[in-house]
Formats: structure tokens, sequence, C-alpha cells
């Protein structure tokens, strides 16, 4: 089966990595299954049960439904449960309405039919690198959406590209490096062609240095289906480099074309990505193809040395950047006296000419309190009557003025991205070949250059029919003349 | 695919200005670059990309080669030289702070040489024009040896500061080097070109960064090798008004926009990309069917039409026919089908689906989808004269291929939308979201953020909220009927303000939905004030990304003074599509205006009838929405 991030299917399935989407900001990557395997999972009379802020959801009614799918909340029983030594997420007992008989279905042996609770409800989504980046565990900083987005376009990482990364980190750019270099799925490989596809399929080699973090992105590749992808490495790249292990232990090249350091000292790789072969190390880019790197710093001195660094290992087209990335919210913005008492709105008046009226309004029950003493709440009474609950927000939910602002927190600065290129290597012998044999094209009549405009096609036809002085049937596209 | 200098590729030429060329590689042709002189195209064909070649002098040229690989190490050279000594040639010529020199406060010294006594004196340069263009025509002298003399010429070059000689000569070298760097045209580097170079609007000024951005939200990746009995993926559903730049960056992240050109070694394939497909209109097949007969001599295999099913872009266009006019870089061009004896054909001939708004909304006012041509018999066919009977297969072809596009299209289950066009977004969307599977993103770019405001609003929360509201008082009324009257006046009182203005068009449309209503979908409210069924789409996110750029250089780092203006990356706005709960529509009970009870007594009778209902109130999509939600559980606990 493949990744659920390349290809979820029609409906989810048992097994498959879903992600719970509470809010914008807010997915929960949930491993679907039914059979409570982990020990946080026993308990449940429904089986395995994601609690979230808007309620419990068995994942009986996450299973084998349509992607996409808005799915209720049930009601659960939390509390029989969490008195079992049970000490994590006891807070959401707020949410779970508790049943009438939690007993008599705990010991039942069929899993129990999860029942609608009114406290919410998510939608149920195929996983991408973007909702996991967004929800993924925090091992370290995590490289983001506008960052890797670039990174990967800028880097060359297309279908059948082969991409080494160090360190692997928290594994967000580790799963959008998969999805792009992703080509096919090599499954049902046998070892002896392993390494002949594991060149044209696309590859991400990722090291890490970090025991513990190699693990986690290791366990993770193998639990979101992408280990035929992403080949995890625990290693330190400034000593060892980025060689793969062969047999017997010979050093084997990635033959990568695409590198993301995301290292706190890249200059200290780079020496390791160079096009010499030394006879025991080949080097470990792909010497058919142009390498493309990018390093990932957040410091400025980091962005000097590497590049200068880069320089004398002669790679070239450095550029850095810097990306400036926000999210903007729209909402309606409320202004006027008739929205006051609402909650979010500026209850003051619209228009100078509002403004005036109610001015005027106040003086007037000034005057008419100065003249009646006893009419003292009529004032208070005309803004009661505007007063209202948060139903009134959505009854205005047309009026207002459509505005657009930054989000509140902004990232003003993640990282340096420092991009260069390495070209082939270029030889006076392969200069001498590739003279010989331009010479050869020299001597060939012109070949055809790409697809031809419509004018030029009716051109040839017509001087072919020329040629042909009469025999039709050689025209177009050589279709035999079927009488002879 | 861009490992060699190929032709017929396009190739990007950087000059020494920073000017990018772009030109078509063949063999045997002259390319000039201008005042950077010219050079023979089998020079470099066959040779790595990113190399930075010179012309050389008739001097130095020798078995007719005009043309010297520039090292990596000799375009750095200054610049490494400049690290190793920062004092740059004199002892104290930099103005800037000097890492090695520290006043008597450990501040870094400043030298008193500044830019005080330059004056910009046209007599600074000693060499008159006519010399300078004396040495410049010298064919003899090499362009650095020509930089050098201007530079001794000049007067006050000893004053200048580190700046200012390095911009000096930036400055002068950018005038008179004869270099230039060959860099593939892919993507990235189609669109600097446009950018940088041509008219910027017409490609919506769409930069690199927002592509990046697009292509990720919008999860575009390549589908694989397909594999048996499986449904078709990745098929992407597109409107491009960027002249198929857009739809070239999606092509290059499903690995189908570079065309493969074969290698001599393998056989050429007929169809390299795809086997042919289960599901095949039987036209396609009856065709080679009728087509067998007429076989008497062994024949070239012709190009397989078939039209691939995974791995595809639909286009949908305003015009008659798509504007695709950028795809020409990639070898590809639309308004020529392969001929059928092309043995490499391009793969978007296949995976590129175009179909008109009319084809996709009212397919049968288009006359090449509806008018299908008469099928002939092989004893017909063989009457006819040859260029009548291809034309016959075109014609057929034609239809055949447009019926296809447009059934599946119509079909919709696509896995993901991206849009950049100039038409109103929400049109767009309103026609095209249903026809997404659950799941797949909504990507929506435009240069300007007004209209991307306006599609937020359409599927704000608040308004989802409205629609359901509004859907279940229509689903009230059309229920109970007019069995109920008090009930109806008492919800009518309910729905304050603007709701009662339509109070007669809601009747009757009530009325009208009540025969659709008893069916699973629910219809599309047929009013103004929801253009697009809002409940198709998550809260939708906005995105402005902008790639600054950085000259990095020893003492000199900081970002460029200047840049491109604009859209300045523009907008992206990020959506999924979802499938939101339906069926039994619940009646509206309990106290009106009491939300929270409402939709307590609605769950509660949705469960029983065994499916549940959507919940208005409970909205978690937007972050405030969610927070109140909390609050009603917590007050409801």
């Amino acid at each position: 089966m493949q990744s659920a991030f390349f290809n979820p299917g029609p409906t989810t399935t048992e097994g498959q990595i879903a992600s719970l989407h509470l809010s914008r900001d807010q997915q929960l990557p949930v491993q679907l299954t039914t059979v409570a395997s982990r020990a946080e999972d026993q308990g449940y009379a429904e089986g395995v049960v994601t609690n979230t802020r808007f309620g419990s959801f068995p994942h009986s009614t996450l299973i084998d439904i349509p992607w996409g799918c808005q799915v209720l909340a049930s009601k659960v029983d939390t509390g029989t449960r969490g008195r079992d030594n049970f000490t994590h997420s006891r807070k959401r007992k707020a949410n779970a309405i508790s049943t009438d008989s939690p007993t008599d279905s705990t010991e039942s042996a069929s899993l129990k039919q999860a029942t609608a609770a009114n406290s919410g409800f998510i939608h149920v989504l195929p996983p991408t690198p973007e909702s996991w980046t967004t929800s993924l565990p925090h091992r370290t900083q995590v490289v983001y959406t506008p960052d890797y987005s670039y990174v990967l376009q800028q880097i060359r990482a297309q279908p059948g590209s082969t991409l080494i990364e160090a360190g692997s980190g928290s594994g967000s750019f580790t799963h959008a490096a998969a999805r792009a270099v992703f080509q096919g799925a090599p499954t049902s490989l046998n070892n002896a062609s392993k390494t002949e596809e594991m060149h044209t399929a696309g590859k991400v080699f990722t090291f890490e240095f970090h025991a513990e973090r190699h693990e986690k992105v290791k366990t993770e590749m193998e639990e979101h289906g992408l280990d035929s992808i992403v080949t995890a490495t625990h290693r330190d790249v400034y000593k060892d480099g980025f060689w793969l292990t062969g047999e017997r232990g010979a050093y084997q090249s990635p033959r990568a074309n695409c590198i993301f350091l995301d290292l706190p000292a890249p200059w200290e790789a780079l020496p390791h990505l160079t096009r010499q072969d030394t006879p025991d190390k080949p080097s470990a880019l792909d010497p058919d193809s142009t390498a493309y790197v990018c390093t990932f710093s957040p410091c400025i001195e980091q962005v000097q040395r590497t590049v200068s660094t880069m320089r004398r290992l002669s790679w070239l087209e450095i550029e850095m950047v810097e990306i400036q990335h926000k999210r903007i919210e729209v909402k309606r913005e409320y202004t006027g006296l008739k929205y006051e008492g609402m909650r979010g709105v500026n209850p003051v008046a619209a228009t100078v000419d509002e403004a005036l009226e109610r001015l005027r309004q106040v003086e007037e029950n000034a005057r008419e309190h100065q003249q009646d003493t006893r009419n003292k709440s009529r004032s208070k009474n005309g803004v009661q009557q505007n007063n209202s609950s948060e139903s009134a927000v959505q009854k205005h939910w047309d009026e207002g003025k459509l505005i657009h602002r930054a989000e509140p927190e902004l990232k003003t600065h993640t990282s340096y991205l420092v991009f260069a290129v390495l070209p082939r290597e270029w030889t006076e012998e392969d200069e001498a070949t590739a003279r010989a044999r331009t010479g050869q094209i020299d001597g060939q009549s012109q070949p055809k250059t790409g697809p031809k405009s419509q004018k030029q096609r009716k051109k040839d036809s017509r001087i072919r029919a020329g040629q042909a002085n009469g025999n039709v049937g050689q025209v177009d596209g050589g279709l035999p003349n079927a009488s002879p | 695919m861009f490992d060699k200098i190929q032709f017929p590729q396009y190739v990007a030429l950087r000059l020494p200005s920073g000017t990018v060329k772009v030109e078509q590689i063949t063999p045997n042709t002259l390319i000039s670059l201008g005042k950077y002189g010219s050079f023979h195209s089998n020079q470099i064909i066959g040779r790595p990309y990113y190399l930075t070649f010179e012309t050389l002098d008739r001097a130095e040229q020798k078995d007719g080669r005009d043309l010297r690989v520039v090292k990596a190490s000799e375009i750095h050279a200054e610049t490494i030289l400049e690290e190793a000594e920062p004092d740059l040639g004199e002892d104290d010529s930099v103005s800037t702070p000097n890492a090695g020199q520290f006043d008597e406060y450990g501040l870094p010294l400043t030298t008193d040489k500044s830019n005080v006594n330059i004056i910009d004196d046209p007599n600074n340069q000693k060499l008159t024009y006519d010399e300078i263009e004396a040495l410049k025509s010298d064919k003899m002298s090499n362009p650095k040896e020509l930089i050098t003399k201007i530079m001794a010429n000049h007067a006050q070059l000893d004053q200048k500061t580190a700046f200012s000689l390095a911009k000096y000569t930036l400055r002068k070298q950018k005038k008179y080097m004869k270099r230039f760097t060959v860099i593939p045209l892919d993507v990235c580097a189609l669109t600097t070109f446009l950018m940088e170079e041509k008219d910027f609007t017409r490609i919506l000024e769409i930069r690199n960064e927002t592509l990046g951005l697009m292509g990720s939200w919008a999860n575009v990746h390549a589908s694989g090798p397909a594999l048996e009995q499986e449904e078709s993926r990745c098929r992407y559903l597109m409107v491009d008004d960027t002249g198929g730049l857009l739809v070239a960056a999606v092509a290059e992240r499903m690995g189908i926009l570079h065309h493969q050109q074969p290698t001599q070694s393998e056989p050429s394939p007929t169809h390299p990309h795809k086997p042919k497909v289960e599901g095949v209109p039987t036209e396609m097949q009856d065709e080679a069917q009728i087509e067998a007969p007429s076989i008497q001599r062994p024949r070239r295999q012709r190009y397989d039409h078939t039209l691939a099913t995974s791995n595809t872009i639909t286009l949908v266009h305003a015009n008659q026919q798509p504007n695709l006019s950028l795809l020409r870089y990639f070898a590809f061009d639309h308004t020529q089908p392969p001929s059928s004896v092309e043995p490499n054909p391009h793969q978007l001939h296949t995976h590129l689906q175009t179909l008109t708004w009319l084809q996709l909304l009212q397919p049968e006012a288009d006359s090449t989808y509806s008018s299908e041509p008469p099928v002939r018999t092989s004893e017909e066919l063989s009457a006819l004269k040859p260029n009548h009977r291809s034309n016959y297969y075109r014609k057929r072809r034609r239809w055949a291929r447009t019926k296809q596009v447009v059934d599946t299209a119509r079909a919709g289950g696509f896995d993901g939308l991206i849009v950049a066009t100039y038409m109103d977004p929400i049109s767009v969307l309103k026609h095209l979201v249903p026809l997404l599977r659950g799941g797949a993103q909504v990507v929506v770019y435009s240069p300007t953020i007004e209209p991307l405001m306006e599609v937020c609003d359409v599927y704000s929360t608040a308004r989802r909220t409205a629609y359901l509201q509004e859907m279940r008082r229509r689903q009230a009324l059309s229920l109970d009927g007019t069995a109920d009257e008090t009930k109806e006046t008492s919800q009518k009182e309910d729905n304050t303000g603007r709701m009662e203005v339509g109070d007669e068009d809601d009747k009757a449309r009530a009325d009208e939905t009540r025969d659709t209503a008893s069916g699973q979908e629910l219809p599309v409210l047929d009013d103004a004030r929801f253009p697009a069924d809002p409940t198709l789409l998550l809260t939708p996110a906005l995105h402005h990304s902008y790639a600054r750029q950085w000259q990095v250089l020893p003492g000199r780092t900081h970002p460029l003074m200047t840049a491109k203006g604009g859209a300045e990356g523009g907008y992206v706005l990020v959506s999924t599509r979802v499938i939101p709960l339906q069926g039994v529509i619940v009646q509206a009970r309990g106290k009106p205006g009491r939300a929270k009870k409402r939709t307590g007594a609605g769950l509660d009778q949705a469960t029983s009838a065994g499916t549940p209902i959507d919940n208005g109130n409970n909205d978690n999509l937007g972050g405030q929405a969610s927070k109140r939600t909390k609050v009603e559980n917590d007050t409801a606990a």
C-alpha cells in the first residue's frame, strides 16, 4: 500500500495516518486503528478514541469514510477510564458527556457503537507535509512551509531527484522533500535491483547526529509509509560525510543532486560535497547532473562563513535570500452605534452624521431630563435595545467593512537561505569529445527543432506534396494508399 | 534532463551586465550577444550547464575554439583575495569597520579616507572616448587588460574607498568582459527571466517563491507509475491566465514537463508514459478496429492518443483556445497534436487536458462535444481518398478526445484546484470546488489582495453559519409546509432584520426546494448572499511570501538596494475541500432564537434517526469561533 501522503485512496482505511482538522492552526495527526495496541489507548468501550477539545472521536467513526468528511464527536466515557491509573488528558473530561451505563458496555466483548455528542466536530483530512508541519512534535527548530517550498523549488527537487538532508531535525523538511522527489513506489524490489532502482525512483537521504532524533525520524518514516523513499542515517556529517555504507562496509555514493543543509556549521559539511573521487570514497554527488545546495542558517555570520567556503570549493551562482512570509487575516470590522453592546466591534459613530445625531440626541435627552427629571431611564433603554448577545454578530454577518491585517504574531525571521550550484565536472578530455561530437552535427542536416507552427506545417506538406508529384499516398503521416 | 546543453532546448544566457537572454539552441548557428560578442552554438552543445564561457580573442583562438570555460576559481578570484587580505592592497584604505584594527576604546578603526575628497569630474578618466574605442576594437587585446588600462588611467583611483573601488571595478567588468553563463531554462529560470526582462504583468506578476508556495499548499506531486486496479489519482484542476507558466510549474512538480529525449541506445517507445488504461471510451477501440482492415503492409506504429487518467492536469479556459504560449519553452505546443509517426511525443499531449467553461458547464451547447462525426464503415473508408480518410480519423479523434476530457472533468473527483486568473475567483470556485474530492487542496493566486478577501468572506465561518441556519429554516419550512403556519410566522419573527426583506421570495423558493429536499443532497441556495456553497471549503487562509535578496561579500553584506515592486509576490489563498454532513434535515425545534438548545434538540433527533446533522453553531474552524465553542461546551458541562 502506498503512503497516505501520496495516495490516500478514496476512503480512510485502517492503519493510515490521518490529519484531524480542529481549526486552521490546529491539526492532529492520528494513526487510524480500531485495535488498541498502545497502553494509552486501552480502556475505552469504543476501542481507540482520540480526545480533542471538541469532544471524543472513536476511531470506528473515522475509518471507512470518504476523506474530508465532517465527523461529529461521540459520547465517550473517559471518566471511568481515568480512574484506572491514567494520568493523561483528564482535563478533557469536561468535554465528554457521561453515559448512563458505562460499565456494562466496557464488559461486552464487541466494541460499543458510538453515539453522537453535541460537543463539536472535526474534519478528517488526508495527511500532507503541510498539515504535518503544523502539527508535528517539535524536536528542533522547524522548517516551515514558506521556507521549504522555496528551498525545494530552488534546489530543483523534482520527481526522480536524489536529495540529501542534514540534519533531519523534526522531520518537517523530510516529508516535503519526500513528496517532491517521489516518482514511484519501489516497494516490491528485491535487494539485487535495489541499488539500481535507488537512483531512478527519487530518494531522500536524511542524516542526523542526534541518536534520539534519528530514531524518531526513522520510526515516523515507517509509520507514514515513506521509508521506501527516505533513508534515515545516524551520522555526524561534519566528520563522516554523506556516504552510504554499501556491501562489506565499502563507501557508496548516494549520487545526490539536491542538498539541503540545516546545520549549525554548513562549512564543515561542504568539504564532503565535492566532485573529487578518492580511491575508496566516491563523490557523494551525481557525476551526471548539476548539484544544487541550500543551507539554512539563522545568523549572518554563519552565512558569511558558508559563502566563503562555497567560493573556495568552486560553488557557483551563490545567492542568499530570506523568505518573508506572513499570513493575513480577513474579517469584517463593525463600526457604528448600532453595534453598541456587541463584542469585537468599535462602538463609536461610523460617520460624522451619526456622531451628530447621537450628540443631538444626547443634547435633547439632557434638555428633557432638565424638563422632566423623572424620565431617567430613557437613554439607558435605548442602549439596551441594541444590547444583545453574540447571536447579534451573526445577525450582522453581512454588514461591516471587509478588512485585512497581518496575523498577530509574525515570524519576522526564520533563517537565511544560501543557494549555490556545482556544475558537472568538465575536463579538457570531455571538451575534446564534445568537440568531436559537435563536429558530427556540422555534417548533418538541420534536426527537428521542437514543434512546428501550423503555418510551417502547411508549408512543409505543400513542399512534400510537390516532391511526391501526385503521389498523394505519402502525404499526412504516411498513410498507405489502400487501392493500388 | 538538464545534464548537458542539448538542442533544441531553450537556454538562458546570463551576460556580465546581469541581463538574461533566452535562446533556442540549434546547431550551426551564430548566437549574438550584442556588445558582448557572439559565439557558435556548436561550441556549447553537449557541455554542462552553469559553465561560464568567455569569448576568446583572435590571438587566443586555436583549433576552431572561440570559447573558453572560465573556472570557478577565476570567477571568485577577487573575492577570495579580498577575504584573505582585508586591507585590500593599500594599508588603510577601508572606510568600513576593519577586522584587524581597533582604536583605543576597542572599537573598530575607521580610516580618515572617505569620499569627502572625491569630486565627480569627467576629466578623471585620462583616456579619451576615442582611445577606449580603439582599445575595444583591437581584437588582439583582452577585455581584462582594457579594464586594467582604464582603471590605471583614472586620476582619483587611489582616493576611492574599498566600496567605491569595488563598485567601480564591477561596473567596468560588466561593461567590457565578454562572458556569458548558460543556465538551464526550467520554470525557475523562466519565471525570473519573465520577471526581470519581460512584461511581468503578463504572468500576473507571479514569482518563484509564490509558485513554490502554491505547489506545496496544493500538494502537487507525481502519482508514480500506475499500479493495477487502482483508481486514478494526482489529477489537478487548473485555471491559468499566466500564459501557461502556472501549468508549467505544476507539471514540473508532477514530473511531466521536461521532455525526455530518448537516448540512442534504447528503442523509441510509442507510448512511454503509460500503458493503455481500462475504461477508455469504446470509440477509440472501435476506431482501431476500423483501421485494421485497411492496413495492407506493415506501417509505423501510430501515436497512442489514449489520454492519461492519472498524473493529469485539466485546464479550464475562458477562450476557445487556452493560452499556453509559454509552454513552447518546454518543447510543447498544444495547438499541434503530435503527428502519428512522432516516436516520442511530449507527455503533456496526453497528460494536459483542456476544456472551455462552456464545455464544462453546458457541454450540449458546445459543437465539438455535442456533434459526433458519423461513424463510417471500413468499406466506405477504403473508398475514400487518403487525405479524406485521415481527415475523418482526425475529426473522430478530436471528438473522442473532447468527449473523454469533458466527461471525466464533469465527473469530478479531482485531487486539487490551482487557480491564477483575472476572473472573479468566487465565480471560479463556485463551479470548480464541487468537482474536487474531499480533502483536496484549493489554492488561488492573485496579485492583489482584494479578490481573495472577498473569497475569504464568502467562505467565512459567519457566512457558513448563516447559510446553515438559512438552510435549516427553509428545510423546516418545506417539511412542515403550510400545515404549521403559526410556527412559520414565529420563525420569521425570529429571523429578524434582512431575512424578512425577501419574505415572499423565500416562501416561493422554499416551495421550490421542497421536492428536491427529499433527496440526500441539499439544494444550493439561490441567494445572492451566498454566491458559493460555504460549507464545501474550510475557512481559507491567506498567505503572502516574499524572497528578499541579499548581497554577501566580505565586509559588504546587506540586502540588495533595489528590487522589483508591484505585487511583491502577491497573495495565495489556501483552503481544503470538505464534505459536510448531510442527510436528514432536522426541523428547527425548541425555543427559536436560542441556538444552543436548538442544536442540542436537533442532535438528539438526528442520532435517533441514525444520521447526524451539521451543527452550525459549533463551528470550530476559525480561531474565534472555536473559542466560542469552548465556552459553550464549558457552560454546557
